[in-house]
């Protein structure tokens, strides 16, 4: 007898807990499509801003290997003409011709980095050799480079991401840390680059309060679209580790 | 208007509400040592109680971090627990004095609190909540009218629960919709939004037969209380979960 109460109620409050609970979970799923969505656009987003940002390089590569290359390449040959013409200057000449001639590789190196094209045929290893070698020219800092030799497990796109981040990690380094000296360690597979100084370090997250950090932040996201995990390790009067690794 | 005098009509519940509130704390201390596990009436009220309180200590802990809606709702559980609890203890030291004018009270202060809150989460809603509660008001005073100040408290529950329901699931809707780059899940507002929803949905029901069974049956009722503790469970565990989450927000 009592139960021809019971039945009805506990039974209407559990087809209404079930329905709440159905729509509650019909939210949570369609939050989970929707941010899926998002974050796949924000990918393409990126991507396209990559491409963007790479043939704005490799024009920007261009200009200054057959432009502004060619123009010091002929300023050379036109000192190295008047050295010939008057030999009594040559002396006097001697150095800026080195100066000059030292410019011309620098140029040529720079735009081979900047070049999308030949930095993806060039393989990152080399990349990041070259690019060492050309630092090391500039005499800011010792750099030591670390290396297991053994084959880099990232597809051609991604090696190209890894080098323009090697490339901003470098240049924060360079304009920031006032390091005297820097080592570089890079892993094949699972793939590790790892960039160490030891300048003045810095707080992120009070620099992240000044809206400062683009290029961290660029670095950031260049790491999202290449798939792999960034992680700087950093304090004030510590140095500085920026870890490139696969996850 | 008509919607809610023909729902007021429909869903007219009796007269024991709140001198039920005052059994259900007796089987408590009667049964005081009972195993929590047997789920009997005395011990679901139990476990309400206990992750009541553990909810309201989470909230008080995290206080810090909660924004300002959040915080209305972390009053809104520590009212409604110490509503009760004034209630019944009311029971037990005034056995002969009506504790009618606690609910009462807590009636308007909880559907203030709940609607005020879910403007501070969307203050697009100001016009449905507005309406909703304009709606729960003219319930109220058509019951106060109707059964004077002892039940109209009672009467206006079953339309508060529909309105704040309607009110939270927009919420729930809107949260997930406006919650960028991380999950609806890692929101501790969702969580307190859902339990809002899930309680007040659930006890519908129970209180559509209130009158029916006060007539015809009245102990059925004192069995099936524990389904309003159980929903309490849920309430309050979910509210504690939200506190939670509100660390990482």
């Amino acid at each position: 007898m009592h139960n021809e109460f019971a039945i009805p109620i506990i039974f209407t409050t559990l087809i209404i807990l079930l329905l709440v609970t159905g729509i509650i979970i019909s939210i949570v799923v369609a939050n989970r499509i929707r941010i899926t969505r998002e974050v796949e656009f924000e990918k393409e987003l990126r991507t396209v801003e990559q491409e963007v940002q790479e043939q704005m390089l490799t024009n920007v590569s261009q200009e200054l290997h057959d432009n502004i290359g060619q123009m010091l390449t002929v300023m050379h040959l036109q000192l190295k003409k008047g050295q010939v013409k008057h030999p009594e200057v040559s002396p006097l000449l001697q150095p800026v011709s080195e100066t000059l001639n030292d410019t011309i590789e620098q140029v040529k190196t720079l735009a081979r980095g900047l070049n999308s094209d030949m930095v993806q045929d060039n393989g990152l290893r080399n990349n990041i050799i070259q690019e060492t070698e050309r630092l090391k020219k500039l005499d800011k800092f010792s750099l030591m480079r670390e290396d297991d030799g053994v084959e880099i497990a990232l597809s051609k796109d991604m090696q190209l991401l890894v080098f323009r981040i090697y490339q901003e990690m470098m240049n924060n380094v360079m304009k920031h840390s006032g390091a005297t000296e820097v080592s570089i360690r890079l892993k094949g597979n699972p793939f590790l680059l790892e960039v160490k100084d030891n300048g003045q370090g810095f707080d992120r997250e009070a620099q992240k309060g000044k809206g400062k950090g683009m290029g961290l932040s660029n670095i950031e996201k260049r790491s999202k679209i290449a798939g792999l995990t960034f992680d700087l390790v950093s304090s004030v009067g510590k140095g500085c580790i920026f870890i490139l690794k696969q996850p | 208007m008509v919607i809610t005098i023909g729902l007021l009509h429909c869903l007219h519940v009796g007269k024991y509400y709140i001198v039920y509130f005052s059994k259900c704390f007796k089987h408590l201390l009667k049964y005081e040592s009972t195993c929590i596990t047997s789920m009997n009436n005395s011990s679901s009220l139990f476990v309400s109680y206990l992750l009541g309180v553990t909810a309201v200590i989470i909230g008080l802990f995290t206080f810090r971090k909660l924004h300002l809606p959040q915080r209305l709702l972390f009053f809104y559980v520590l009212f409604s627990l110490l509503t009760d609890t004034i209630g019944h203890v009311f029971a037990i030291v005034f056995p002969k004095t009506d504790n009618h004018l606690v609910f009462d009270v807590y009636h308007f202060v909880e559907l203030g609190l709940l609607c005020f809150a879910a403007y501070l989460f969307q203050k697009k809603l100001k016009r449905i909540i507005l309406l909703l509660v304009t709606i729960t008001i003219i319930a109220s005073i058509y019951s106060f009218i109707k059964e004077g100040t002892v039940f109209f408290v009672v009467h206006g529950l079953l339309v508060k629960s529909v309105s704040v329901c309607i009110i939270y699931y927009i919420v729930s809707i809107k949260l997930a919709q406006s919650h960028y780059s991380k999950s609806i899940i890692a929101n501790p507002s969702f969580w307190m939004s859902i339990a809002i929803v899930m309680f007040y949905a659930c006890i519908i029901p129970f209180f559509s037969y209130f009158e029916y069974l006060t007539i015809t049956n009245p102990t059925m009722i004192d069995k099936l209380f524990p389904i309003i503790d159980v929903l309490n469970i849920v309430r309050y565990l979910l509210f504690g979960v939200g506190f939670v989450l509100s660390t990482k927000q």
